[in-house]
This record gives structure tokens, sequence and C-alpha cells, in this order.
């Protein structure tokens, strides 16, 4: 069971924020999205779930054209974390909505999961904290037993306790249920814990899908240089994200054979390779924008 | 068809119990006063203020809906945009239409069981009536954006209404069925019409004066016709050049208005070179 989600384009208020945007999800697995603020991830969520009509493209499901198949529609969770009727209703009287919208509603697993994270079942969503409320979010989203779920900034607002234990539900779920989850988020080192692999929308589309693991183009290193100016080179390919004295950090969104041998030169004292995140290969994707940030900066100063 | 029913009904039942009960009692509110005031012949009614308190707090649910993105997340439902319409369409004004008109035939039955023809005539008359301005309402919750809008726009309409609506209405006093018939079969096309249009609202509109692109220029042109219309109406009398020209004015601020808010233009006013 793979959803397509093929060459899908949507404008708002005239102007672009998805262009041919194609990936696809496979059954079990756990994908991060991430970009930079308005980057379009939302309106992704939208369009994929039908909220939102595209101008152009198609979401296929199980050769079915998904947002024309409405009976399919049970095999998509996706709520706004943040804007949504669910929070105007008690968790009981929204276990009675859901049972009738989701035909495979877990409802002994939600009982226990509300009971099991000290949920007021009787009390509006809306009362809750934020963290609560995303926390009570993600257990109704797993409870409609959909395949597909979306999850828009999960773990904003939850402390480090509860943090770890939503991370756990959602592996807990993924592995038995075999749902698949897109998460959407800023939090780039939360997500290398929990995602097989990530997909980086720039320029409204998605620009890159990588996992950390295999992304070998990416590399980061410490070095510290000899003369008073820093390398040229080291600025034109890279994307410097510390700085102190001498001792750089930098991350080389392509790196070459041409830039290792480089570095082997004399005007290093020493170069250390270090493991690379998702927040690095972010950095380096966005390498272009940081440096003139970093020219305007540098120019007010 | 059916998971749309139970879903909405669902989601909706204490809104529908409530809009049911300010139904009741605008209706036993009506009885009592015919009573009261020794006027039985009005209690004929009764059934018509069942329908119209049924009517108005549907329709404040409806924003409510919009505002607590209730809309938003159906879209995702297994149901389809057009479900969704009929099911509002069958919940929120087929069903109290035909509650009222129930209990009119019942109180007529008990207040005039021997001369049943004209009080039904204008129970049926008054029903049709909620029938259109339903249509009305429907076309521009569809079409129109913001809650306010919403509310400005049948607001607007309706009053722009009245005058040909009475025109057309005394032009067909003689033949009511013709009446009758042409006024639901005008209503149904306006549903039918909103029904083909709901399929086609994105949710990223919702904030959008008018939601569907095509439909920008011809709310403007509306506005400015249907006002320019009824002030030459009001005047025709006194029909001449000056009374055309100064016509102009009221419909002209109307419709730039409505442009403003429909095509949100931005001046750029500045003294920088």
């Amino acid at each position: 069971m793979t959803l397509v989600i093929e060459n899908i384009s949507k404008k708002i208020q005239d102007k672009q924020v998805l262009k041919n945007v194609s990936f696809e999800l496979n059954k079990g697995e756990i994908v991060g999205l991430i970009g930079r603020n308005g980057a379009g991830k939302t309106t992704l969520f939208g369009t994929i779930s039908g909220e939102l009509i595209p101008d152009f493209g198609r979401i296929g499901l199980d050769n079915f054209d998904y947002l024309k198949t409405t009976k399919l529609h049970d095999q998509l969770f996706y709520v706004n974390m943040t804007e949504n009727w669910l929070t105007y209703y008690s968790p009981l009287k929204i276990k009675d909505i859901l049972k009738i919208a989701y035909r495979n509603f877990d409802e002994e697993w939600y009982d226990s999961e509300i009971k099991r994270f000290g949920l007021n079942n009787n009390k509006r969503i809306r009362t809750y904290s934020k963290g609560m409320r995303a926390l009570f979010m993600i257990i109704a989203s797993f409870a409609s037993r959909a395949q597909y779920v979306l999850l828009d900034e999960p773990l904003d607002g939850l402390d480090v306790l509860i943090r770890d234990q939503v991370k756990q539900l959602i592996v807990t779920q993924v592995t038995n249920q075999q749902t698949t989850v897109l998460i959407a988020s800023h939090n780039l080192v939360e997500l290398n814990t929990l995602v097989d692999r990530i997909l980086l929308i720039k320029n409204k589309t998605i620009d890159r899908t990588f996992t950390v693991e295999d992304n070998k183009n990416v590399k980061k290193y410490q070095l510290a240089f000899i003369g008073e100016e820093l390398p040229e080179f080291l600025r034109d390919s890279g994307t410097i994200i510390a700085q102190t004295g001498h001792v750089v950090t930098i991350v080389f969104n392509d790196f070459t054979e041409d830039i290792g041998i480089k570095l082997a030169g004399q005007e290093f004292k020493f170069v250390e390779e270090l493991p690379t995140s998702s927040e690095d290969v972010f950095r380096a994707s966005f390498a272009e924008e940081a440096a003139i940030w970093q020219q305007e900066l540098e120019a007010q100063v | 068809m059916k998971q749309a029913l139970t879903l909405y009904t669902r989601i909706k039942r204490k809104q529908m119990f409530l809009a049911l009960i300010l139904g009741i009692l605008l209706m036993l509110l009506q009885l009592g006063s015919s009573f009261w005031q020794d006027k039985l012949p009005e209690s004929i009614y009764s059934g018509v203020a069942l329908t119209a308190g049924w009517l108005l707090l549907g329709f404040v649910s409806l924003l409510n809906d919009q505002s607590r993105r209730l809309d938003t997340w159906l879209y995702t439902q297994r149901i389809s945009r057009g479900q969704l319409f009929l099911t509002r369409v069958l919940l929120l004004v087929v069903v109290p239409i035909i509650i009222g008109l129930m209990v009119n035939v019942a109180v007529v039955l008990c207040v005039h069981p021997m001369d049943l023809w004209k009080p039904l005539e204008n129970i049926i008359e008054v029903c049709i009536g909620f029938y259109f301005f339903a249509s009305i309402s429907a076309l521009i919750y569809t079409v129109i954006g913001p809650s306010w809008m919403k509310v400005a726009g049948i607001i607007f309409t309706l009053f722009m209404a009245v005058t040909p609506m009475t025109y057309i209405e005394s032009k067909l006093n003689n033949i009511w069925w013709l009446d009758f018939t042409s006024t639901f079969i005008l209503a149904t096309v306006l549903f039918a019409f909103s029904y083909s249009l709901s399929k086609k609202i994105s949710a990223d509109t919702v904030d959008e004066a008018v939601r569907i692109k095509a439909f920008r220029w011809p709310v403007v042109l509306f506005v400015f016709l249907s006002s320019y219309l009824m002030i030459l109406s009001n005047n025709f009398s006194t029909l001449n050049i000056k009374v055309v020209i100064g016509s102009l004015i009221i419909p002209l601020i109307a419709s730039g208005i409505t442009f403003t808010f429909v095509f949100k233009p931005t001046f750029k006013i500045t003294w920088d070179r």
C-alpha cells in the first residue's frame, strides 16, 4: 500500500506555494518533512488530506485517485494541531464522533491512552495545556487506525518526558500497526531519532529526499586555518556554522574531491570530519540564503 | 450519503436539538398569543414560527462550523463536498420546513376543519418563501468566504430581492400555483447551482470575499446592477436624466466597496524617490 503524491501544485491567493511536488509514502515508514517557515508544509498536508483542492496533480492510493475516492478517506488522518474543531469537545464526545468517521477506530486503545496520560475525559480539549492538546491529537490520530497519519509539528510544546513518551508511542504504533507517518517539524534533532528518511521542501517543491546515514555528499568539518583571512574557497563551497577565532565548523552541501584536496593543504592546522545530522543537511541546503543574511548582517555592523 | 447524514447529525446533535427547542418555543409563543388575544385564526402560523426559529439557529450553527474549522475537517472525511452540502440542505432547510408544515396542517385541522384550502394555501406560500430564501442563503454561504460578509451579503440580497419579488408576485397573484411552482423551481435551481459550486470550494479560500475566482466580477456587477435597478424602480414615476445619473451614486459606492473587499487592491502611496 503506497500513497503516491504526483506533481501537486497549489496557489494560495494567487501566490504559488507548491509546484510539482512528488514523493511516495510506503507502508510502515516514518518520514520527516522539513523546510523553512512558510515553505508550504502545512499547505502540503492540507492538500494531501483533501482540505485543499490542488490546482494540478494527483494523489494516488492503491490505484485510486485518493481525493476523488471518498470511501478511502478514513485511510488517512490529519488535523491541524492547533486550529481544529476537536478542541471544542471533550475526549468522550470526540470518541463518539471518530467512531463514526473511522471504520477501524480503536476505542479500547483510545480509552487506555487517555487514561495512561491522565487526560480528563470530560473537559474540553481547549482547556488543556498546549502540550496536553498536542498529546491528545496524537492519540486521536493513531486511534483512528488510519493507514496514513500526518502530524504537523507534533512535538511542539511538549516537555522532555512527554516528548519521549510520544516518540515511543509513534514508534510502537508504526511497529505494531504498520502505520505510515509523515511528520513536519522544525526540531531536526528530534526528527533524526525518529524518521526513516527526510523530505526537504525548498523552492516550493521537494528539493531532496535523504537519510542522514546515506547523505554522503553533505559533509561537516571542524578545522583551524593558519593565515589571517578565512580561505576564500570555504565561503564559496560551504556554510559556516560556527567560527571562534581561527577555528571554523563548516558544512559542505556538495563535497567534492577537489574540496578534500584543498582541505589537506598547508592552509590548515588541523581538519577533522564530524558526524552530520539532518540539521547540517538543512543548513547546507539553505546555504545561499544563509550567506546572504550573513552578508547583510556584516553590512549592518 | 448515509455516512454524511450520520456523521453530521452526530456532530451537530446538540445544536439541532437547540434549534428545535427554539422553534418549539416560538411556536408556543405564537399559539399562546393567538389564544390570549382571541385571534384563533392566527394560530395556524405557529408552524411558521417553528420553521423560522429552526432555520435561523441552523444558519448560525453553519457559521459556527466555519469559524471552528469543522468544514475543513469534514472535507477530509469519507464524505464528498457535494454530500456535505446536500446533508446540510436536508437537515437545516428541508426538515424544519416539512416539520413546520406538518405542525401547521395539524393546527389548521383543529382550528379550521371545515375550511382547509385558504389557510393551507397561505401556509404553503410561506413555506415556499422560506425555501426560496434558504436557497439564496445557501448560494451566498457557498460563494462568500468570511462569516460577516455572508451575513451582510444575505441581508443585501434579500433587501434587493424585495422589489422585483413583489412585482413578480403581483403579476402572478391570480394564478397562485404558477407563483408557487415558479418560486419552487427557481429555488431548486439555485440549490442545484450551489451544490455544483460547493464541490469546488477549497479550505484555503475561507478568508477570501469571493471563494470562486470566476465569480469575483459577477459579484461586483451584481451589487452595482441590483442596487441601481432598485433605486431606479423606486423613482420610476419621476424618471429623467437627472434621476438616472443621480441614482448612480449609491450603486457606485456600494460596488466600489465590494470591489475593494473582493480584489483587495493595494495602493502604494510614498514620498520616497
